[in-house]
């Protein structure tokens, strides 16, 4: 959960980043919460941490004027290497023939090898522009902001800008009243290009599109595929031609009053408001070949506003007595949220001139007005000795309208302690060589409802169409009124040490963290009439690991260099789950998308989440006296080898599919290394991850041969009579699955080792010195020079080894660790400037 | 003083506060609203009913056809496979048919649970019994399409309400299954009533009728004088004429359906009310998948020749099969009835609707599911296997003149035999009989065989049941002989 100032963000998720509402430059600090004691007091969405965002605050003081800017471009770091054009066609047509298809006779070389990665992939430009003014005196305090951001992506068809404003505010109106204001608006567009394999991807159709076709004919049309199927397109005329934009206004804002009284006592009240209005419209121009009646251009709209309000009132108390420190805590928030959506769709052959919505054969349109609220009561005591023995507890009661009236309720208690053993006297002689040493231990719990419908728990009836021109009326979802609170029980144990007045500073926290009545979308048999339970209970998980941080400051005086090093290992494994019909494994079907197969999941008990299951790739059938009689006719050379673990000379799923990878790195981590000399500073950041496998679902389709897809350059060196000892497996045009299983099911084919190590960001600035910026009338004046992402070293052979991660599958749950068509990250270089007044 | 206004302050802020946890659905209706009253009854069999449109429109007819020696497969993976006996379990139509059954199965239960308990005084136990009636009706008919495809399936008669539920349900003996479709349609012919007005719904005659065609494809030792009985008091309940000649088309015509003849039809209209449409993968487009094959044209020209020579209106052949006719744009591309295998395309359910659009998916038919000339041929077939043989060759030549063929020329049990089962090839053409009828008369393999192309085995006249659903309930397995 994220948090500005106090007000929880709504939104998130993958439909619209409630983050990129906000202006990075307006952000004092960010802080996460990791240990469930920390994060209690935001029990009711702390689960899976909290982030923490601090916006500036003004000081009183001369106002402060500071202007920054960057300006950068940004490059694709590699593209894949793909088959030209008379190898496209050999491919295709080799394929249809070997599955008994006639070849394509409209494919015809042209020698025109268009690279499509090319036209498509562009340099783009990234742009941030702020202003802020700070300043204020005694009694009221005030930071003004406005900001702009523009950012076209590497993908022709991109781009996205954000205007932002802010106001915050502190106003010491009596001596006992405080009152103030964090406010932020937003106004951000994006030109959006789709994704993956779904609709019109402009990356997929770059990959895809028949290298004989160029971009535009000579007459000035678009290019288009000769064979017409409508699976393909011209992907810069996808680009250039399909509308998609998205534009969302949000208003961020909050007002909070506190009152001192009777000496010791704090009363706090806010109340806040993040309310978002986003509109998403898409047009398909007539012309391309899959709209539906062909010939007619098809548009959407959809309006969606959400507004969350949330009051929170706490009442402090705080007394020190001698080297005693008491403070003790209660509160009550309210959080309520109501949303409407309402999209249309449509086709018309009138015109491609208008691309607004202005369809003449409408599908029903959907509407859908929705609300959920939380309640809760918190109290909070903690107790410090002279800064040496730390102790603090927690209790936090929850209420959630998404629940059943049953479970609608959650208690997360926490308890944690901390000793600062360097405060003893007996330590007082190693102070010299260690001035700080803590040790912490905690226990919290914390609970989650997010990813529940909002009436998820309630049977459910919808509304349809129609039988007949009369109404219907049908059972949409079978409800789950003994859904529980999903909750995290998380035990922390810490020891901080600072040696050499504090020259090098370690942590170190091992952690045990187990996930109680995990949400899980139940995926039902057909049988039932319906597809699955949008959330029922399943088991619990538990992460455990350790943490290590070093941070030293290894030269100091003119020239400095401080270093960051930090090592983090986790180990994951499900410890319990749910039995049905004395069943417990849980097998999870990857993602679906036509003719492409992830691998297989399962939660198993005593296994890791993460697992990939599939067949073990043992190579190709050179040629027909080596396959086995027992195998059939149907297999032939270059048909795929699995291992046939029950020799029965068939593969199956459930006797042959093992254990072929695992997501899961077993570690990560970052190494940050700032130097200083005069008024120059560089900063280099890197971080890895080591030991984890990707599924590379581009080469599935890359790679897979079965349709008029172009492919990568490896299958250029396929099996064919001519090539009997390839690895690679013959080309065959549809559906292969001889023998149980095609060429390019999950296999262990497509497993590579993701492991990587990544120079995230190199930064190399300067600050003018004092001298010259105050003849120049100004407090600060900096500039740099910063690249992102320029080296990465990886034997994965994908076009980028982080961040791959597919959405989610059935359960819920989504496929770590599988690379599927992502945009890979640019490598940026930007030019910045800070100046202050 | 001060802390007065102070503790006034603290205390409007804390009341202002109210409950957040109540929040009423707006879009959706809760389980404690519905079942209140007779409207809801009504709508939700409407319900049940609209479920059976994806499976009706999909794969009644068409991957059905491709087996039997119907249709030519010109495009699509699935057809292919179904055409050449090849189909696998991760078939989306396979899984498709599977779910689509098994959901207005779920609707039919649904209704079947709840409808009795509500009171209200409008609701009439008459208006009760007949939507009970029509929710055992789809249950029987559903189960009845999954045995014959899948074999041995679970047969479900009880609503899906909660997880806790065991819902891994194992699959039925076949007669288990045959016994509970008989019990069901049984139920619905008790309780609907006997309007033959009622076309698009099921009335006490389609549950009659559906007996029936189910106790002739379970075929069991006495099945056959079942089906008669039902058939018989279908036809005696007057309620039912075979249409003219001159009328004959408007048994597949959007704009004059719900004839006499018919029985029972889903309904697929009125277009733009109903989402729905007929997915017509034989209509005449650039992208039509499937082709009569070249045996039914030759069959449906030799039975033409004969009306032609008496001088007589040719009037199936015209009505089941269209010439096509290329269709070019202005710059001379062919747009629609591009490369056909021969020169017809199949017109059932299309009639005309193919000249005004270029797309299928887009025509609001009803596609018939029971009418009286199957139940007529049915009652031939039986009177025949009983020695009737001047009573088979009554009925047959009922619906043979019906169109304007001359009488039959069969003259003893075989060939009567073989006569009936040509007739109803031709007469029922494009509807989804022809494979279930080689398939009870245990003619499936030989007939398919003899058309050169392609063998079946007996094990693969059955479809698998989808790997999805075995994913989801092992109590699934085995899978079916051959798969």
């Amino acid at each position: 959960m994220a948090n500005i100032d106090g007000q929880p963000l709504g939104g998130g998720g993958q439909r619209f980043s409630a983050l990129a509402d906000i202006n990075p430059n307006d952000i004092e600090s960010i802080e996460i919460l990791k240990d469930a004691a920390a994060a209690a007091l935001y029990g009711s969405r702390g689960s899976n941490g909290v982030i923490l965002i601090t916006t500036k605050k003004g000081q009183s003081g001369e106002a402060r004027i500071s202007f920054d800017a960057y300006y950068g471009i940004q490059n694709v770091s590699k593209t894949f290497e793909l088959l030209d054009g008379q190898q496209y066609i050999d491919l295709v047509n080799e394929a249809r023939v070997n599955s008994g298809n006639a070849p394509f006779n409209q494919l015809t070389f042209t020698g025109e090898n268009t690279n499509w990665q090319e036209e498509v992939f562009r340099t783009a430009s990234i742009a941030n522009y702020n202003i802020s003014v700070s300043g204020g005196n005694e009694r009221l305090t005030s930071y003004i902001s406005l900001g702009y951001f523009d950012q076209s992506g590497t993908l022709i068809g991109q781009e996205f800008k954000r205007l932002n404003g802010r106001l915050n505010l502190d106003y010491k109106a009596k001596s006992w009243l405080k009152l103030g204001t964090s406010t932020t608006f937003s106004n951000s567009n994006t030109d959006r290009v789709d994704a993956d394999l779904s609709g019109y991807s402009v990356f997929a159709n770059a990959l895809f599109f028949n290298p004989n076709v160029p971009v535009k004919n000579p007459d000035g049309s678009w290019g288009r595929d000769p064979l017409q199927s409508g699976e393909i397109e011209n992907p810069v005329m996808i680009a250039e031609e399909l509308t998609h934009n998205i534009t969302s206004r949000r208003l961020i804002s909050n007002v909070y009053g506190e009152i001192q009284f009777l000496k010791n006592f704090k009363f706090r009240s806010t109340f806040g408001i993040d309310y978002l209005d986003r509109r998403e419209e898409r047009f398909i121009p007539s012309y391309f070949i899959k709209n539906n009646p062909r010939g007619s251009a098809s548009s959407s709209a959809s309006f969606f506003d959400e507004m969350i309000w949330q009051n929170e009132n706490t009442l402090y108390y705080g007394k020190d007595i001698g080297k005693h420190s008491f403070g003790a805590l209660v509160g009550l928030s309210y959080l309520e949220s109501e949303s409407s959506f309402f999209g249309i769709s449509g086709n018309t052959t009138a015109s491609d001139l208008i691309t607004t919505f202005a369809a003449s054969n409408i599908n029903p349109p959907n509407h859908n007005i929705s609300s959920w609220g939380l309640t809760s009561y918190f109290g909070r005591f903690n107790y410090n000795y002279d800064g040496k023995y730390l102790f603090e507890v927690s209790i936090r009661r929850d209420g959630s309208s998404r629940f059943g009236s049953n479970h609608r309720w959650g208690t997360f208690p926490s308890i944690s302690g901390g000793y600062r053993i360097s405060a003893e006297p007996f330590m007082s002689g190693l102070a010299n060589v260690i001035n700080d040493m803590k040790v912490r231990v905690s226990y919290g719990e914390t609970g989650n409802q997010d990813g529940i419908d909002n009436f998820g728990s309630l049977t459910q009836y919808s509304a349809g169409p129609s039988y007949n021109g009369l109404p219907v009326i049908f059972k949409s979802s079978v409800g789950n009124s003994d859904l529980r609170w999903e909750s995290t029980a998380a035990t922390n144990i810490g020891l901080d040490m600072a040696f050499w007045e504090s020259r090098l500073e370690l942590t170190t926290e091992y952690y045990i963290r187990s996930t109680n009545d995990l949400f899980y979308t139940l995926a039902l048999p057909a049988t039932t009439g319906f597809n699955q339970i949008n959330r029922v209970n399943l088991g619990s998980l538990e992460n455990s690991g350790v943490e290590l941080t070093l941070s030293g400051k290894i030269l100091t005086g003119d020239f400095t260099w401080t270093s960051d090093f930090n090592i983090a290992f986790n180990k994951n494994e499900i410890r319990d789950l749910v039995e049905t019909n004395g069943e417990s494994d849980r097998v999870i079907p990857p993602a679906g998308y036509s003719n492409v197969e992830g691998p297989y999941g399962l939660f198993r008990i005593g296994e890791p989440t993460g697992n990939f299951y599939g067949y073990k790739f043992l190579g190709v059938w050179d040629k027909a006296e080596d396959i086995p009689i027992e195998w059939g006719t149907r297999t032939k050379p270059g048909d795929v080898i699995y291992e046939d673990v029950n020799d029965s000379f068939t593969y199956g799923r459930i006797d042959d599919h093992q254990l072929i990878g695992n997501a899961l790195p077993i570690h990560t981590g970052g190494f940050t290394n700032t130097f200083a000399y005069k008024g120059f500073d560089l900063n280099i950041i890197m971080n890895w991850s080591y030991g984890n496998d990707i599924y590379n679902m581009t080469r599935v389709v890359m790679e897979s041969m079965s349709r008029e897809r172009n492919q990568f350059i490896s299958t250029a060196k396929r099996w064919s009579p001519d090539n009997p000892t390839s690895d690679i497996p013959r080309a065959f045009y549809g559906s292969s699955s001889t023998s149980g299983a095609s060429n390019n099911d999950a296999n262990s084919r497509f497993v590579e080792d993701g492991s990587f190590l990544r120079i995230r960001n190199i930064t190399l600035g300067y600050n003018f010195s004092k001298d010259l910026i105050q003849k120049l009338h100004l407090s600060n004046l900096r500039l740099y020079l910063s690249g992102q992402n320029l080296f990465t070293f990886t034997d994965y052979t994908g076009l980028d080894p982080e961040n791959q991660n597919l959405g989610a599958s059935t359960g819920g749950i989504p496929s770590l660790g599988v690379d599927f068509l992502t945009q890979p990250i640019p490598k940026v270089y930007t030019l910045g400037l800070n100046v202050g007044f | 003083m001060k802390s007065l206004k102070i503790l006034i302050i603290a205390g409007v802020f804390s009341i202002a506060a109210c409950d957040t946890l109540e929040q009423l659905p707006v879009s959706i209706i809760s389980e404690s609203n519905f079942y209140q009253n007779e409207s809801d009854a009504e709508a939700a069999i409407l319900g049940v009913y609209d479920r059976l449109q994806g499976f009706i429109s999909n794969n009644f007819i068409i991957p059905i056809s491709a087996r039997a020696d119907e249709t030519d497969v010109i495009r699509g993976g699935n057809w292919t496979r179904d055409e050449s006996f090849s189909t696998t379990s991760n078939d989306g139509h396979v899984r498709n048919t599977w779910d689509d059954l098994y959901a207005a199965i779920g609707r039919a239960n649904d209704v079947l649970a709840n409808v009795p308990g509500i009171l209200d005084d409008n609701f009439t136990d008459e208006e009760k019994n007949k939507i009970l009636g029509e929710a055992y009706f789809i249950r029987g008919f559903a189960h009845f399409h999954l045995v014959i495809r899948f074999g041995k399936v679970p047969y479900i008669s009880e609503a899906f309400i909660s997880p806790n539920q065991d819902y891994q349900p194992a699959r039925d003996d076949i007669a288990t299954v045959y016994a509970n479709i008989i019990e069901d349609l049984k139920m619905a012919k008790q309780l609907m009533p006997a309007d033959p007005s009622l076309k698009v719904r099921a009335n006490k005659w389609a549950a009659a009728g559906m007996l029936a065609k189910v106790y002739m494809q379970r075929n069991n030792t006495g099945d056959r004088d079942l089906a008669l009985t039902e058939i018989n008091e279908v036809l005696n309940s007057q309620g039912y004429s075979l249409l003219p000649s001159s009328n004959y088309s408007d048994l597949f015509r959007p704009d004059r359906q719900k004839t006499v003849e018919t029985i029972f039809e889903l309904s697929y209209g009125p277009a733009g009310l109903d989402d729905a449409a007929f997915d017509n993968e034989f209509v005449s487009t650039q992208n039509f998948r499937l082709q009569p094959e070249m045996k039914i044209i030759n069959a449906f020209k030799a039975d033409s020749a004969l009306v032609v020579e008496s001088g007589k209106e040719e009037v199936r052949m015209a009505a089941a099969l269209e010439f096509y006719y290329p269709i070019f744009n202005e710059s001379g591309t062919c747009i629609l009835a591009c490369n056909p295998r021969n020169e017809y395309f199949i017109d059932k359910f299309t009639k005309d609707d193919w000249k005004k659009t270029s797309e299928r998916a887009q025509l609001h038919p009803s596609v018939i599911i029971l009418r009286l000339a199957d139940l007529i041929l049915l009652k031939a077939e039986i009177l025949n296997e009983k020695d009737d043989l001047a009573g088979a060759r009554t009925l047959l030549n009922e619906i043979r003149e019906r169109v304007n063929l001359p009488e039959t020329t069969a003259t003893n049990k075989d060939e009567m035999r073989l006569a009936i089962e040509n007739e109803r090839y031709l007469e029922l053409a494009f509807e989804g009989h022809r494979y279930w009828d080689l398939i009870r008369t245990n003619r499936a393999v030989e007939v398919i065989k003899n058309k050169g192309q392609f063998v079946p085995t007996q094990e693969k006249l059955l479809w698998p049941v989808p790997q999805a659903d075995i994913d989801q309930n092992p109590n699934l397995l085995p899978q079916n002989q051959g798969y």
